[in-house]
């Protein structure tokens, strides 16, 4: 079977899943919008599901590269760097978090002269973030235990 | 200063990767200093990066959340008035405006599907015709051999 064939009938299911949760709304007015949402997003997955029948490989293309592993490692420092924000404060979780992805993502060498300058970018960039933001806008950021 | 503008393509990959995601969780946590938000704007950015390698584009997701308040507003605006007054069938598809409009949307999504399945069909017509010129030349060969 065709990966697109399976990718539309996917969202297909979803879109029928969505609508059977729509019941669980206490206020039946509440359930209208989704509800029109719902019925136009299974008509249009259903155009592209016979459009993936018709069309077959000629189809939904592929248009970028996708490599995995730098994909994973992003995903789970990004998602370790908003677990931490709330709890250590924004300013320190983006600093070792930027860290985090030069070292992690970066060169398999790691020499005095780059780590010094990884570390000075990194702090260089939090400050004029902390300057412009903290200090000259006056914007909010999550606070946490340490700044 | 767009002088020196080009220079921030000299900067490393890296550095842009972690610059880039601390200002995207900056400023979504700074418009409503929500952290949910921060979790959506994560969430849709991961499925849209996958999303990207099966062709679908992230502009109208994008679409969808910022007119997506704006339309379920003016919707049930739209839904009071009509249970007040003619009926939500008769107030949404009736007049000529909603009809050019629902026309217009009808006929956009059919115009889509009729380029895609042409350039299909000639797309076959196509290689059906190199294939019929691939093989009369190998049998004119075989004859000539």
């Amino acid at each position: 079977m065709r990966r697109e064939i399976i990718l539309s009938s996917i969202i297909l299911a979803a879109v029928i899943a969505i609508y059977a949760s729509l019941s669980l709304f206490e206020e039946p007015g509440a359930a209208i919008f989704p509800r029109v949402i719902i019925i136009t997003m299974a008509i249009l997955s259903g155009i592209l599901l016979m459009r993936s029948i018709i069309l077959g490989k000629a189809g939904i293309t592929a248009t970028m590269e996708f490599r995995v592993r730098p994909f994973l490692t992003c995903f789970v420092l990004i998602i370790i760097y908003i677990f931490f924000l709330e709890r250590i404060g924004f300013y320190v979780s983006s600093f070792l978090f930027f860290l985090a992805v030069t070292f992690i993502l970066g060169a398999i060498r790691v020499d005095l002269r780059k780590t010094v300058y990884r570390v000075t970018s990194s702090a260089v960039f939090m400050g004029v973030l902390y300057l412009l933001f903290n200090t000259l806008l006056k914007v909010q950021t999550p606070k946490g235990i340490l700044f | 200063l767009s002088r020196y503008s080009y220079k921030v393509m000299s900067v490393p990959n890296l550095t842009m990767i972690g610059a880039v995601t601390i200002l995207a969780v900056f400023g979504t946590y700074s418009v409503q200093n929500s952290f949910d938000d921060v979790i959506i704007m994560f969430s849709l950015g991961t499925l849209m990066f996958i999303g990207r390698k099966f062709g679908f584009s992230p502009a109208p997701v994008v679409l969808g959340i910022v007119l997506g308040p704006i339309a379920e507003d003016n919707f049930l605006r739209g839904k009071l008035i009509a249970e007040t007054d003619v009926g939500m069938w008769s107030y949404f598809f009736s007049g000529t405006a909603n009809i050019i409009i629902i026309a217009l949307c009808v006929a956009s999504i059919a115009y889509s599907i009729y380029g895609e399945v042409r350039a299909h069909q000639k797309a076959r017509k196509k290689s059906g015709k190199i294939l019929e010129e691939v093989k009369a030349f190998r049998t004119e060969r075989g004859r000539s051999a």
